[in-house]
């Protein structure tokens, strides 16, 4: 598993096939920033496009590169914001219909739109490591070496952010 | 997804619900094309034209002759260092260690992260503070966690949110051991004296990439592994950095499958990885009762179960003594049908006591009446276990009048921790009953 900062490299260097991967990877962290901001499943998309296409062309200027994530991250929000602010003002009168279960492609239930408005609400290190494992479904090492961290690093930040969720969704609760 | 669901559960739901799209990547990729193409337009055209302007100047021409001079004298200088370079020495790494204040490392076995320690050394060089996880599962929860410190130990049993407090040597003294078997620094020293008794053949490999590390190999002659002493031969990787001389990593390597020995053939066990020298942790790292939260059981086991088992005074008894005494006494109360006492040296959690009340009472209803000890066996501890022992004993019991003898495998006798001369002890009362 190559590293964020690695990638980032190759694509600096001329390699296109490197932005593929880091597209792939950061996909569903992207998806569920845009997701959290925009509710809506056609916006979604052309935000998380419009973020990786800014992503790319401003690659050159992150400072440091291990933490592509979390910059990419603000980029991703940036651009849901962005398109939020384009949509006519009656589709936020739009009730989402209540659903038990999970459903695919972006539309969630409402314990779980709960439970990604907390996830966006966790320092920017452990979103990225929850976002990563969890819905980008990388094991922990395998997200150490993506984040260019320590594996322990990584299981601390893992565990805290587990904490800090059930704290926050305790808190939503009352 | 319902609120009682465990966290972990509840994110891999979130995380397929968000879904992807497969033709994101497709998509992204060709609109970035359409970006490139105007890059590469504009990048060919300041390239070509820097380079005309380039070779056209004079004075450009000057700089890159003196240019490549220098990088020629360069060359042949780093060239002449690396001849000159002293071949790498146990001793560089002791150098480089001598110093540190902090070491992280994992260990990861079929490449599944398995336990991580962190330690900290005090101004000496002595083990300041501890902490390691053990069987850490696949979200990075560890099964249990120990932080010790200037003697104390928190044993904390994340499953069961038990935190126990206790003070042992003998536990402290394992811990530490694990500790200096994979601080380099001390494992280094080892090695070094092992090798002048001719216990372990140390080989080093230094690659003349330097971007690659140095591999020390170490074989371990039969029974000198650091751990336990009742070891195959092994063998170990220690990978070093060639610039900082740092440990990077040790590879445990064991024979044959299984430990099927077979000469030359040798199976990995697993990858000590250094995560991190001198990056300073954080201090809520040892504190596992703020990491635990306000639901945990804490135990001192230093004022719980007093009372319990068999306390022994005299301090030169060996564990093999007093695990027959314990044996003893407790079938002695089975035969006495004591079954208070049975108890009490009976190994039970409090909440266990009930059950084995119930055991006793079934023994007393099927009117099976122990009647004799005929034989109590030696004792041995269970493979790589220190805290308990098995006794194999013989009784004689009564089942409705006729004497039968029963043999009895699976007697324990458990010393406490906290308590290194306490000792309790459990039956399988199923082996006396049918």
């Amino acid at each position: 598993m190559q590293a964020d900062c690695e990638l980032i490299k190759a694509v600096l260097d001329g390699e296109k096939e490197a932005f593929a991967e880091l597209v792939s990877r950061y996909e569903r962290p992207v998806r569920a920033i845009a997701i959290n901001i925009l509710g809506d499943h056609h916006s979604v998309q052309d935000a998380v496009q419009d973020a990786f296409v800014a992503g790319y062309q401003n690659l050159c200027m992150l400072r440091n590169r291990d933490s592509f994530g979390p910059w990419l991250m603000k980029i991703a929000q940036r651009c849901a914001l962005d398109w939020a602010n384009r949509r006519p003002k009656e589709d936020t009168l739009e009730t989402t219909p209540a659903a038990a279960t999970e459903k695919p492609n972006g539309q969630l239930d409402e314990e779980s739109e709960g439970l990604l408005s907390a996830v966006v609400k966790l320092p920017e290190a452990e979103r990225q490591v929850v976002m990563l494992r969890y819905f980008a479904e990388h094991n922990v090492k395998e997200v150490a070496e993506i984040a260019g961290r320590n594996i322990g690093t990584v299981t601390k930040q893992l565990s805290r952010a587990h904490k800090r969720l059930r704290r926050i969704l305790k808190e939503s609760e009352i | 997804m319902t609120a009682k669901e465990p966290i972990e559960s509840r994110l891999e739901k979130l995380g397929r619900a968000i879904g992807s799209n497969e033709s994101l990547v497709a998509n992204v990729m060709s609109r970035i094309d359409s970006i490139k193409v105007d890059q590469q337009k504009f990048a060919e055209f300041k390239s070509s034209s820097l380079l005309r302007n380039f070779i056209m100047n004079r004075f450009t021409k000057f700089a890159a002759a003196a240019v490549f001079v220098v990088g020629v004298v360069f060359g042949l200088k780093v060239l002449m260092n690396d001849l000159a370079r002293p071949a790498y020495a146990l001793e560089q790494t002791l150098e480089a260690c001598k110093n540190k204040q902090q070491v992280h490392f994992t260990f990861s076995k079929d490449d599944k992260l398995n336990k991580a320690a962190w330690v900290e050394y005090d101004t000496d060089g002595n083990i300041a503070r501890v902490r390691v996880d053990m069987g850490i599962d696949s979200n990075g929860e560890p099964c249990q966690a120990i932080v010790w410190q200037g003697g104390h130990t928190k044993a904390l049993d994340v499953p069961q949110k038990n935190l126990r407090l206790f003070d042992d040597e003998d536990y402290t003294a394992r811990i530490l051991h694990f500790v200096h078997r994979y601080d380099p620094r001390q494992a280094v020293e080892y090695i070094q004296k092992m090798e002048q008794k001719g216990d372990v053949k140390i080989g080093i490999e230094q690659p003349p990439d330097r971007s690659k590390p140095i591999a020390v190999t170490v074989n371990y002659e039969p029974n000198t592994f650091l751990i336990d002493s009742n070891y195959p031969p092994m063998r170990e990787i220690m990978l070093v950095d060639q610039e900082t001389k740092l440990v990077t990593a040790v590879e445990v390597w064991g024979p044959g499958k299984d430990f099927g020995h077979k000469e030359n053939e040798w199976t990995l066990l697993g990858i000590y990885r250094y995560e991190g020298y001198d990056e300073p942790f954080e201090e809520e790292l040892f504190d596992l009762e703020k990491e635990i939260g306000e639901d945990a059981n804490i135990i001192d086991l230093k004022t719980v179960g007093a009372g319990r088992g068999l306390e022994f005074t005299e301090l030169n008894l060996t564990d093999e003594q007093k695990a027959v005494a314990t044996v003893r006494a407790l079938f002695e109360a089975l035969i006495a049908k004591d079954y208070n006492e049975a108890v009490r040296l009976w190994s039970a959690t409090d909440e266990d006591i009930p059950k084995v009340r119930e055991k006793l009472k079934q023994l007393e209803e099927a009117n099976i009446n122990v009647v004799e000890i005929v034989s109590i066996g030696e004792p041995r501890f269970p493979m790589r276990e220190w805290m308990r022992m098995i006794v194999p004993c013989t009784v004689a019991v009564e089942i409705n009048g006729q004497r039968v003898e029963k043999k009895v495998e699976e007697v324990f006798v458990h010393r406490w921790l906290g308590h290194p001369n306490r000792r309790t002890a459990n039956i399988n009362l199923d082996a006396l009953i049918k």
